[in-house]
């Protein structure tokens, strides 16, 4: 999986950003300075930045400037949200440019992206020989093609990208198919079983009492 | 139109309408006075040969005794014959106008003759003959026993012509004259207008949003006069402009630095409590993130109550009641207490016993606290901060000293702006919400006094103020 250096000067922000991408299987180093993130940047190859603007010291812009000619992938991750502060960004050659507050799941989706388009990431997650290309938005088992309903396929994305991770019902509900859910998430259980018959995933997508859903890891 | 171009304009009509006027009466009277000349002299002229012919026909007369009227024309045409010369004829009639003899080269206009014979009496006629103006005079031949009248013609075309010349001589002239004047009038209108050339550039220049425009204009007249006043206007807008342009920074920074401010809690609450919300998390990632959550909270919610505070103040009359400096001093002692324990600084308070100030308690104590925070953030580690109070007359001056970091020259006029830091970094491990000295700042003002700040850096920052003593 990529290596990828947080830099944020907010201890709680490199704390849930190091958290959200170690259990998207990230390996991850932290720096919460300019100094610090050139020391490791000099050090190590990264396969992406996750760069902050205000920093003390040598600040998101310097550093970007700084690390350009090494072609590591750049996200701006601000709370400067300006339409100019966004463009700035993006002409300093960052590959995107995320405001914060930011969505987990979205900016895992985003970091992919990045990775998939410089070539530092596959194009597709995997679990239990099941493979689903994000490009293509297909599903194949063992090689063979599973047809998928888009719900479906969205559901299953969610769980992959959380695989070995209780998730709860409701949020679920919300986090695959961006609405709120309303009172019962029959819908969520019937695609789920919908998932496990096209799949045979009977034992992998495991029912957690009182929480939801989860897909086990794998042994 | 130009005013330059109106003013040569102007000039050079007023000139012409001069010239012509005068250069007409002029040759007019010029005229007048030569052909009178003229006149008169013809006149003169003819009763001359009039009274020659007259004396040469009585003298023949008497000689030949013959007064037959046949024998009068023939002498007077070889008396006439003898006066012939260029520019003047002579011709002589009968009583009933009948032509004895003419030596005139043209033929004389008989009706003319015939008006001037019936009249009966001498007189001259100016008419034109061929075009050219001839002066005719008739009169009665005296001493002969016949109607007889000696006619002069005259040609006056020299009179006339010199008319001509003199008009066209002045016309050249006064083209010429003109011309000489529509270019002097046009550098002098130039010369006269440049200044306002300048102020029109000037202004356009302000026009444009180039405030630093100045009209140079540096004449002692009216013009230079307005253009020192135009000066002072277009300073006064300059400040004005400056002024609202930092005020729109102000709130412009001020927004931005707020956004950022609570962006950056929400954005740690938000993704924790997702987290929690979506996932089964364990125990310790549990306490870690809901740790997380009420920490950035606290801070919002610190950052709200002195926003809350810095415009709620302002609103509402306060009233400054006599308060011993040294219950405030206790209070504020107390509430950065923890702040100095962790710290490893100390802070020496001066005593303030029997010191009574006209002060809002609770405000003063926030505003002193805020100072002394600052004051604790900037001092190195083993170091004092000093609260420190010295009386001026009826003025109490407080003062918090420390031996820090310093606040760079530039930048302690903006200290007291919203979320303005010295320091970008933005390093805030502190708590600090940003707004603390905007927030002092506030709380001076309401107390009919303001932060003076003075720093060096690397050496230290005095930030004082003054209340006043209650007697």
């Amino acid at each position: 999986m990529a290596y990828i250096l947080v830099v944020d000067d907010e201890d709680a922000i490199v704390e849930l950003l190091s958290l959200t991408l170690q259990q998207a299987g990230y390996r991850c180093d932290t720096a919460m300075d300019g100094n610090t993130a050139a020391t490791l940047i000099d050090k190590n190859e990264y396969d992406l930045i996750l760069l902050d603007i205000m920093l003390p010291e040598i600040d998101g812009y310097d550093l970007m400037q700084y690390l350009a000619p090494t072609g590591t992938p750049v996200i701006f991750l601000t709370a400067k949200s300006t339409v100019a502060d966004r463009i700035k960004g993006l002409r300093m050659g960052a590959d995107d440019y995320i405001t914060k507050p930011f969505d987990a799941q979205e900016l895992l989706a985003r970091i992919e992206s990045v990775l998939r388009r410089t070539g530092r990431g596959a194009n597709s997650l995997t679990a239990f020989s099941v493979s689903l290309n994000l490009d293509a938005k297909t599903v194949t088992q063992n090689g063979k093609v599973v047809l998928l309903t888009p719900r479906e396929l969205a559901l299953l994305e969610v769980l992959m990208r959380n695989q070995g991770i209780a998730l709860y019902r409701d949020t679920l509900f919300e986090k695959a198919w961006g609405e709120e859910p309303n009172d019962d998430t029959r819908t969520l259980d019937v695609n789920i079983m919908r998932l496990r018959k096209k799949l045979n995933w009977f034992s992998q997508i495991r029912t957690v009492h009182k929480v939801g859903y989860l897909l086990e890891k794998e042994p | 139109m130009k005013y330059a171009y109106k003013l040569s304009l102007i000039i050079i009509v007023m000139l012409a309408l001069v010239l012509s006027i005068s250069g007409y009466f002029t040759i007019s009277n010029n005229f007048k006075v030569s052909l009178n000349a003229r006149i008169e002299q013809n006149i003169s002229q003819h009763y001359l040969e009039c009274y020659a012919l007259e004396a040469e026909l009585a003298a023949r007369i008497q000689r030949f005794e013959d007064t037959t009227a046949q024998n009068v024309s023939d002498t007077a045409r070889t008396i006439a014959v003898h006066t012939n010369t260029t520019g003047r004829w002579q011709a002589l009639y009968g009583g009933d106008a009948v032509l004895h003899y003419a030596n005139t080269p043209f033929t004389i206009d008989a009706a003319a003759i015939q008006t001037m014979i019936a009249s009966g009496t001498p007189g001259y006629l100016l008419t034109k003959q061929n075009g050219s103006p001839l002066m005719m005079l008739a009169t009665k031949v005296q001493n002969v026993n016949t109607d007889l009248w000696f006619i002069s013609f005259y040609d006056v075309a020299s009179v006339f012509n010199e008319r001509e010349r003199q008009v066209s001589f002045t016309l050249q002239m006064n083209v010429l004259v003109l011309a000489v004047a529509t270019l002097a009038a046009g550098l002098a209108s130039y010369w006269f207008t440049r200044p306002m050339q300048k102020l029109t550039q000037a202004s356009n220049h302000i026009a444009a949003g180039d405030y630093t425009a100045r009209s140079e204009v540096n004449t002692n007249d009216e013009i230079g006069e307005l253009s020192d006043n135009f000066n002072y206007m277009a300073e006064a807008v300059e400040n004005q402009v400056e002024e609202l342009n930092l005020s729109i920074q102000q709130r412009k920074d001020f927004v931005t630095a707020f956004s950022h401010e609570i962006k950056t809690p929400m954005t740690a609450i938000i993704g924790y409590s997702d987290m929690l919300r979506f996932q089964q998390t364990d125990a310790e990632t549990q306490r870690r993130a809901i740790r997380f959550i009420y920490r950035e909270a606290s801070r919002l919610e610190a950052l709200s109550q002195k926003l809350l505070l810095l415009m709620g103040i302002s609103e509402e009359e306060l009233v400054l009641k006599p308060t011993e400096l040294n219950l405030i001093f206790r209070d504020v002692m107390q509430s950065i207490y923890p702040l100095t324990q962790n710290s490893g600084i100390s802070v020496n308070v001066m005593a303030a016993d029997d010191i009574l100030v006209l002060a809002d308690r609770d405000l003063i104590a926030n505003l002193l606290r805020n100072l002394l925070i600052n004051a604790i953030n900037a001092e190195a580690k083993g170091h004092t901060v000093l609260l420190r109070w010295q009386q001026q007359d009826n003025l109490c001056e407080i003062s918090v000293q420390d031996t820090g970091k310093g606040i760079p020259e530039e930048e302690i006029s903006r200290i007291v702006e919203p979320f303005y830091r010295v320091d970008k970094a933005r390093a805030k491990m502190d708590g600090g919400t940003g707004i603390g000295l905007t927030l002092s700042q506030k709380i001076a003002l309401l107390h009919q006094t303001s932060l003076q700040i003075q720093s060096e850096v690397r050496v230290g920052t005095t930030v004082s103020f003054c209340l006043q003593i209650h007697e």
